[in-house]
């Protein structure tokens, strides 16, 4: 039963980055492997979407160890933490900032 | 320690950072707190002002120093030379740790936290040395949103992100049979301890499920590792236009100085928490003399690396390249360049390579010292990499750079911030594993 559920954790987190790689190269109008700098290119969020793949991904080996309910309460703090972390540094420098 | 106390003798002395807090703690991290005060004044004043309080600016008609123009050029400086530092530091945690459990290395095992809650500590602080260097961290969420998927920053913040998340779990899962432990040994904690444990009884199915899982997770890291280095190596070895950067051999060339830095903070922290607490019977002169075997072979292989770059520049490279190597040798950064290869790596591997020839010249302080003076040597090496590449275009030389006191002090606020996290880990948890020292 854990290896099943470890599984599907797994699975999804791997869909979610084959998702998010896939946004992003679709979304990208430009041809060439290095283009400007400037060049607006790939769908906007498509990082964010892989990012949070590959926590998932990770996250099957807690999968495999707890149960289901303290398994969400994990994966929950690794994506917040995550994302707080940005927001916390793009808040206070925001604020900084003249 | 109590009468009547549930614990072993050594589990007693294992927990003694966790119950014994003497003045000299205090001292220790007020002098930290107020460090890390000064660091983040320093940092508001940066992120008020701009970089251009830091030595990154460009100032033309700045004094000379020996013909070159001081301050400018460089838009890269100890910032992104931190950054490498400690992503190398990052290093050897998980890989100590992870090859300690895939080849049965038992020996090591008292290490092997110590090395894991290291990555753990010095992955954010490598994270943080990049926000440091932009300009604008107000725009973080760009990487998040319109972050391009050909730029190796990119690349960069997925290795790291994979890498970091990876290393929490490892930690975490290996620590649960502890924190279940703690919760019985230290009464006066124990909601904290059971409620971090999240319902772990320590049944023989639980801990066939958790040592698997470690496994495979050991098994998923090492190459996560290797990735994480050769990706930072591909932010500079990928870059065509600049000198002395565009190499084959960079990506080994980083994770080989990785492990070189990552071992040597290991065997000096495994060092001071021996010293510290006595520990001569856990992390005994085997453990000890094992990390330094270690040592001095990835130094070899990472001396080699060194000559055979400078060699191929040196016999016949072309003018850019030849330039940026004049630059250390003979220029502006010769006075960093010969100590850092002569001090820096030469006496470390000396003491290192002295017990191969004569057995009673392994002195664990000695190596110590050596160990450190690798660490000090890595960063500058990082620094050499970095700077002299930036400052010899391949047209013109644009002047040297030199770090401003805001900087450095923002550059070494990583240092105190890491030594506080690393001393809550340890009043909180035990560095080394209970099961471990009870085997």
């Amino acid at each position: 039963m854990t290896n099943i559920k470890a599984v599907s954790v797994a699975l999804l987190g791997l869909l979610l980055i084959v998702l998010g790689v896939g946004f992003w190269v679709l979304g990208d109008a430009t041809s060439s492997v290095v283009t400007l700098p400037l060049a607006s290119t790939g769908a906007h969020w498509a990082p964010l979407i892989w990012l949070l793949g590959i926590i998932v991904l990770l996250s099957a080996a807690f999968a495999n160890t707890m149960q289901v309910k303290h398994y969400f309460v994990w994966l929950l703090v690794l994506v917040v933490g995550y994302l707080a972390v940005f927001v916390v540094l793009v808040g206070v420098t925001s604020v900084i900032i003249p | 320690m109590k009468k009547g106390s549930n614990m072993t003798k050594n589990e007693e002395r294992i927990l003694q950072p966790l119950v014994k807090t003497g003045t000299a703690f205090y001292i220790f991290v007020g002098v930290l707190l107020v460090l890390t005060g000064w660091f983040l004044y320093c940092w508001y004043t940066q992120v008020s002002e701009g970089l251009v309080v830091t030595g990154m600016r460009s100032v033309y008609n700045a004094p000379n120093y020996m013909g070159y123009n001081i301050s400018g050029g460089s838009p890269w400086g100890i910032y992104v030379t931190n950054f490498i530092f400690w992503i190398g530091i990052s290093h050897a945690g998980i890989a100590i740790s992870a090859s300690v459990r895939l080849m049965n290395l038992n020996k090591y095992k008292v290490v092997a936290r110590m090395a894991e809650v290291l990555t753990l500590v010095a992955l954010p602080m490598a994270a943080l040395s990049i926000v440091f260097d932009v300009g604008r961290p107000d725009r973080l969420f760009n990487l998040l949103s319109v972050g391009r998927f050909q730029a190796p920053l990119l690349w960069d913040l997925s290795a790291i992100t994979t890498y970091f998340m990876g290393t929490i779990i490892y930690l975490y899962l290996s620590l649960r049979g502890d924190i279940d432990k703690l919760a019985s040994r230290l009464p006066k904690r124990e909601k904290f301890y059971r409620r971090l444990a999240m319902h772990y009884e320590g049944t023989a199915t639980e801990k066939e499920i958790h040592t698997k899982t470690l496994w495979w997770l050991a098994v998923a890291i090492v190459p996560i590792m290797v990735t994480v280095h050769s990706v930072v190596s591909f932010v500079f070895g990928l870059m065509v236009a600049r000198a002395s950067w565009y190499s084959t051999i960079f990506a080994i060339y980083f994770v080989v100085g990785a492990i070189v830095s990552g071992v040597a903070a290991v065997y000096s922290l495994a060092w001071i928490l021996r010293w510290l607490y006595k520990w001569q019977t856990f992390v005994t002169d085997e453990v000890l003399k094992g990390i330094s075997w270690a040592l001095r072979n990835v130094l070899i292989i990472y001396i080699y690396l060194w000559i055979a770059e400078e060699l191929t520049t040196r016999y016949q490279g072309p003018a850019a390249e030849l330039r940026v190597s004049d630059f250390l040798w003979s220029g502006p950064y010769a006075p960093i360049f010969w100590p850092l290869a002569i001090i820096g790596f030469g006496i470390p591997a000396i003491i290192l390579l002295a017990p191969v020839f004569k057995k009673r010249a392994f002195n664990p302080a000695l190596i110590f010292a050596a160990s450190i003076i690798l660490n000090v040597a890595l960063w500058v090496k990082r620094f050499t990499i970095v700077v002299p590449s930036l400052l010899n275009p391949p047209l013109y030389s644009t002047g040297i750079y030199i770090p401003t006191v805001t900087e450095v002090s923002i550059m070494l606020g990583t240092f105190w911030m890491a030594t506080l996290l690393y001393l809550a880990f340890l009043k909180l948890f035990p560095i080394i594993e209970l099961d471990v020292v009870e085997a």
